[in-house]
Parts: C-alpha cells; structure tokens; sequence
C-alpha cells in the first residue's frame, strides 16, 4: 500500500536484539497505520492480564500514511500500549516534527517488547537502528536530554524521549518529543520508563511513495489555504487554544476548586488574551500546519521571570489554574513548563493537584501526609511544588504519581466521589453538568475519561460545526436526545481516523469527509469511500474496545464520578443540573454502536462486519 | 431595561465607546430581541458569531429580559 513505508521495526529491549518486519497488506488495508495499525498490533501480541509496567507490555509508536507528506497537519504519530494508569488500552498521539523525522528513516513504526537491562535509546537514521547506551541521560529532565542527544549525534536529530518522572514510574508520565510537544495522555512514559528506555532519535530523508503524486499534491495544497482561510483559524492562531477559556466559563462548565463549581471568578487572569498580553513570546507551528496554536512563552515577571517554554494549552490552564483556584497565570505556566521537564500529563497533574486540595480542605489530608505543606486551594507556590514533587516522585508527590484513582482508593473517606476520573484518567477540562452529552463521551472513551475520543465538546461547548460527519448538531445541552448519541459515535469513529491517518483533530473541524477521503485514496492508491472511511475508524473503536473487554472492563466501568451524577451544580448556567440520565444514554449509545447492552461488549455480529472475528471468542467465551 | 453585553476577542470593537473592558452595561427596551441588539451594537450580521443568553445559546429572536447576560463569540475551534 502507498503512503505506508511498509515495514516496522522490532526493537527486543531484553536481547537488545532490533529487527525489521513487513506489514502485511490485508492488514494495512484494514487499519491503514497509526493508532489503527498500532492497536492491531496490540490486540494480536498483548495478552489479558498482562502488567502494564512489565516486560511483557508493548510500547508501539506508529506513524500513519499521511504522516510526511504534504498534506496539512501531516506532523502526527500515535503511541499505543495498556496503560499503567487504568489497565485499558492506551492511545497518546502528539504533534511537532519528530513523526515525520521518524518515518523518513524508512519505517512506518517500532513495537518495543522485553525491558533492557540497563537504560538505552535507539537511534534510527536512514533505514538503520541501533540501541545505545543512555547511563549518562538517565535522571536527565527533557531539554536536557534532548540537548545531550543532539549534541552526540547531530542538531538535525529530532527526539523523542521520556523525562525524570518516566523513569520513576509516575503513571502519568508522558512521552515527550521536540522538547515541547507530549504523547500526553494515560501514562505511556511509565511503560517506557519500565523497558529503561530513555529516547529515540530520528534522521531521514526517504520520501513517502505517494500512489497519485500530482492529485494528492493538488489536494493537499487546496486544503492547506483552505483552512490557511478559515475564520476558525484566526482564533487559534492568535490566542492558541486557551482562547476556549471565556466560552466554557460563560456556559458554566470550567472545573473551578476541583469540579466544586463551574465558573471561575478570575477568569480574565487566566484567559487567552492574559496569555497573549503577558506571555506570548512567539506562535510556533507543528509539521506542514497552517495554524499555529503552538505558544512559545516566557514569564517576564515574578520569582520565575526569565524562564521559557511551550504552552500552556487550554487543557493545561484550566486543570493547573482553574481546577486548583490559581489566578497567577505566571504560576501555572512555570507548572506547565515542570510538567513538560519531567515528562508529565498537564490535565492529570493538575487533576491530582486539585484532588488533593480539596482532600486537604476536607481533612482526608493533613500537614503529617504532606510533609508539611499547607496544599491549599488558590495556593500558587503550593501548585508549583506539588508538580515538581510528582515529577521526582517525592514526598508526598509519591502518593500524587498515583493518580486519583488509586489515591482515593487509599485515602477513602468519601473522597472516591470527588476523584474526577473514568477508568482512572484524570477528565479533561469541560464539565458535563454544562453539557450532558459530554459526559457520555468520558464514559465509553476506551482509554478513559477523554475528551479527544469524540470531542463532543466541539459542536456543544465551543459551538464548531463538525464537517467531518453529516451532522453534528446538539440540540438541547441539558437534555440529551438518542440522535446525540449517534453524533458521540459518529465523531468517535470519524476522528479516530485523525489518529489512524497521522493528522491534527483540529483539521477534522475545518475540512469534510470527502476531501479526507480525496486525500487518502489519492496518498495509499486504494479505492477509499466515505463508507470505508466511516468503517475504518469504527473497526479501530471496536478493536480497543474489545482489547479492553478481553481485560474484563464492563459496562460497569463506563461511568462517571459520583460528583458530576450526584452533586447538582451550585451555581451559573448549569445550576442544579447532574448528569442525570447517564444510563439511558449508554442504552442508546451502545444499540448505535452493535454492542450488547448487559454487558457493553461488541456482538460477535458487529465484530463479524468489522472483520474482527478473531476477536469473537476472547471477549465471548 | 438594564442588561450587560460581553463581547469577545475581535468583537470588542463593537462595544459602546468608552467601554473600557469586554463587557458594557446598557440599558434597551422591552421586548428587545437578541437580533435586534447585535444590529444596533453595528456587529455586521455577516460575521459568524455564537450568541449565549446567560450562558446558554440563543438565536436572533430569542427575547431580552431584564439583568440577561448576552455574551457574543466570533467563531472558534481548538481544546
């Protein structure tokens, strides 16, 4: 299949032995490449049970067809694993260059199997690989040891590694590449950290094979000024994507002292313009984007002042800021610069943050738990802290590393009700007594309270008509109809493509589905249709779902925190509403999607016109 | 009346004069639709907006009351 460079290397950390393997067509075919092809991979080669931090976990890093190529956004990969932070499949995707770097080396991805005895990092160079030693990275915080790296092997290297908080184990350690860009979510820097992994460096220049090459350049350049056009763009481009702050905040959904309230009284300190007036250093751009959410910022005033870095990101200011009731915008980005250090997730940090400040104003936590420090709410100092502490695993940043999962597992006292997780990932920063239907996306999202699955989010919160499925329309955010449940499914199955096709989401609210395809069939050579499109994305839903069902997940799990179901929202907009009506919509929802409502397993019919058989008998028997 | 009008990002501009942040204070008539005050505030009806009355979405006909908050966002994408 064009668009793919066919092959996949095989790293075994255990014998430090590198191999390289064909992707056989049928199942290029069926999956295409990224998360798709990756979570194949997965399914077939990670059996049930299997310890996430154990030899016997994968850690697969897959680019995708489009990925390299002139299309917009082009600049994306996928990392695939079982998550050590809920046990589930795993997906964590991210922007930047090195994707692209990395599939010009001649390979479409890496399956890493086995641990190492001893910390190493692959480099991958022009259709080779080798695994060297990295005794003298490991410890090294992110810029550090991409630095180091680039210094051994060259400047034009581009990396991607894990921080401090990987090694450690953090189960909210993220794998970094670019120095600035994050494979963010579930934890996969933890399942890297345990194969003593430290990084992976690419060089290449071996061009994708495109099957149409003066069509797909034609297409892809049409697109590219068509969203370099877009109005939607402007916002973006200006304010990244904190610019999101006002609109959730006026609809009454901004998680405020962790998800207690939902409007947030300082919100003009924290908001886009704050960004843009007091931070912005320069607007950077990942791979072949015409956007350019990307912020490089620099904190000019304060105990910080003169330190430098990426972000923050919407996600990223709301759990960091928001959620802790932090206003010192200052404060948050030097948090999100640690977290982008040590390698960890900005939305469960903070999550867990804010937990534990709400735990401590409760009592559940007390000055002898923390090691002496008052973790109050709107505590800008104690934020900082806090993210450092988890960062080394340190002090009472031990018990943070968890998740909130397993610390109220462990704290109890109620605090269960308040740990704002599904499937033990920390929920992203919209809550769903604003918008219902939202909540039905956490709660079936196979890698956990998630928030890119679907992003139902887009046509509800943000009020962005999605192109990519015939109709994404909402019509009441307080009383979810079943038509909302086939958005929620359409949207998932549609925007998994972005994962499979190595593309940015946010393309997916500009173009429709047919130029997507257009690219496609014009990129791999296959007849592609809107339908094979629709189905693809569908196959890979079910795939992770059934991945997840074989590890014994059940409708059981596709629930929420007892705070979003149970506590009515105090005030604003959304006042006195919960999310009431939950279980009916997993009724629906799952009728929509083929699956078996007592249990939320795919039938064995679904699986059969998915051409998932082989799965059939591990979920069923 | 008295309601307060929240205007976002590029719309700023389309604030009474002399509005010194995002938001105004104004005073309408009874029965003024969300319509009717975007026209008078000059925000051009080609520009794409989303309209929220008290945080909740509203349309050109939806009616004004007393103390509403009308907030007006030019079109947006990302999260």
């Amino acid at each position: 299949m064009f668009g793919l460079m066919g092959k996949i290397l095989r790293v075994n950390l255990t014998e430090s032995k590198i191999t390289e393997e064909e992707i056989p067509e049928s199942m290029a075919r069926m999956f295409l490449g990224g998360g798709g092809l990756a979570t194949k991979y997965l399914y077939d080669e990670v059996k049930k049970g299997t310890d996430p931090l154990g030899p016997e976990n994968k850690l697969i890093f897959m680019t995708g067809p489009l990925t390299a190529t002139t299309c917009p956004s082009a600049g994306r990969y996928s990392v695939v694993s079982k998550s050590p932070l809920t046990g589930a499949w795993a997906q964590s995707n991210s922007g930047g260059f090195w994707g692209p770097e990395f599939k010009r080396t001649g390979f479409d991805g890496i399956i890493f199997e086995g641990a190492s005895p001893k910390p190493v990092y692959l480099v991958c160079e022009e259709g080779k690989a080798e695994l060297k030693d990295a005794g003298h990275l490991w410890g090294k915080k992110v810029p550090e040891t991409t630095d180091l790296i680039q210094e051994e092997l060259g400047k034009d290297f581009k990396v991607a590694c894990i921080g401090p908080a990987g090694e450690k184990l953090v189960r909210i350690a993220c794998i970094m590449n670019d120095t600035h860009r994050a494979a963010g979510r579930c934890g996969l820097g933890a399942v890297m950290g345990s194969k003593n992994l430290k990084a992976i460096a690419a060089k290449g220049s071996i061009p994708v094979k495109i099957a149409n090459p003066e069509a797909f350049k034609e297409v892809a350049k049409k697109q590219y000024q068509l969203i370099n056009d877009s109005m939607l763009k402007v916002g973006l481009e200006t304010h990244g994507t904190n610019l999101l702050l006002d609109m959730v905040n006026v609809r009454g959904g901004m998680p405020t002292r962790n998800w207690q309230i939902g409007m947030f009284e300082h919100v003009e300190k924290v908001n886009g313009p704050a960004l843009t007036d007091n931070l912005l250093k320069d607007r950077v751009a990942c791979y072949a984007c015409p956007i350019a959410c990307g912020r490089v910022s620099r904190i000019k005033t304060g105990k910080w002042a003169g330190k430098e870095g990426e972000g923050p990101e919407y996600e990223s200011v709301v759990l960091l800021g928001t959620a802790c009731d932090v206003d010192d915008l200052n404060a948050v980005t030097m948090a999100n610069f640690l977290c982008n250090e040590y390698g960890i997730d900005t939305i469960s940090a903070g999550s867990i943050i804010a937990f534990a400040m709400e735990c401590y104003e409760k009592g559940i936590l007390t000055k002898e738990d923390t090691g002496g420090i008052e973790i109050k709410f709107g505590d800008a100092d104690v934020l900082v802290e806090l993210t450092e502490k988890i960062g080394k695993r340190e002090g009472i940043g031990d018990l943070l590393s968890e998740g909130v999962k397993r610390m109220s597992e462990k704290l109890k006292k109620g605090s269960e009700e308040f740990a704002m997780h599904v499937k033990g990932l920390e929920l992203p920063a919209y809550d769903s007594r604003a918008v219902k239907i939202t909540g039905l996306g956490y709660a079936v999202a196979s890698r956990g309270g998630d928030h890119m699955t679907g992003y139902i989010q887009g046509p509800t919160f943000i009020d962005t008509p999605f192109l990519v499925v015939e109709d994404s329309k909402i019509d009441d955010v307080y009383s979810p109809k079943p038509h909302d449940t086939k958005v929620l499914n359409d949207l998932e199955n549609a925007l998994t493509m972005f994962d499979v096709t190595g593309t940015c989401k946010f393309m997916g609210l500009m173009l429709d589905a047919k130029e997507w395809v257009n690219l496609i069939a014009n990129v791999t050579g296959l007849e592609f249709t809107i339908e094979d499109f629709r189905k693809t994305g569908e196959r890979v839903v079910n795939l992770a779902r059934a991945f997840n069902m074989r590890d014994g997940f059940s409708r059981a799990d596709d629930t929420l925190p007892g705070r979003l179901m149970k506590e009515p929202m105090p005030e604003g907009p959304a006042k006195g509403h919960v999310v009431d009506s939950l279980d009916t919509l997993l009724d629906h929802y799952y009728e929509e999607r083929g699956w078996d409502k007592a249990s939320g397993k795919p039938t064995a019919d679904k699986l059969k016109e998915l051409g998932l058989e082989n799965t059939i008998a591990d979920i069923w028997n | 009346m008295d309601i307060e009008i929240k205007l976002f990002f590029d719309l700023i501009k389309y604030l009474p004069s002399g509005t010194d942040s995002n938001t105004a204070r104004i005073s309408v008539a009874e029965g003024t639709t969300v319509g009717s005050l975007i026209d008078s505030l000059n925000i051009p009806s080609e520009i794409q907006k989303t309209i929220l009355v008290n945080g909740v979405k509203a349309c050109n006909e939806t009616i004004i009351n007393e103390n509403d908050s009308i907030a007006v966002f030019p079109p947006m994408a990302g999260g």
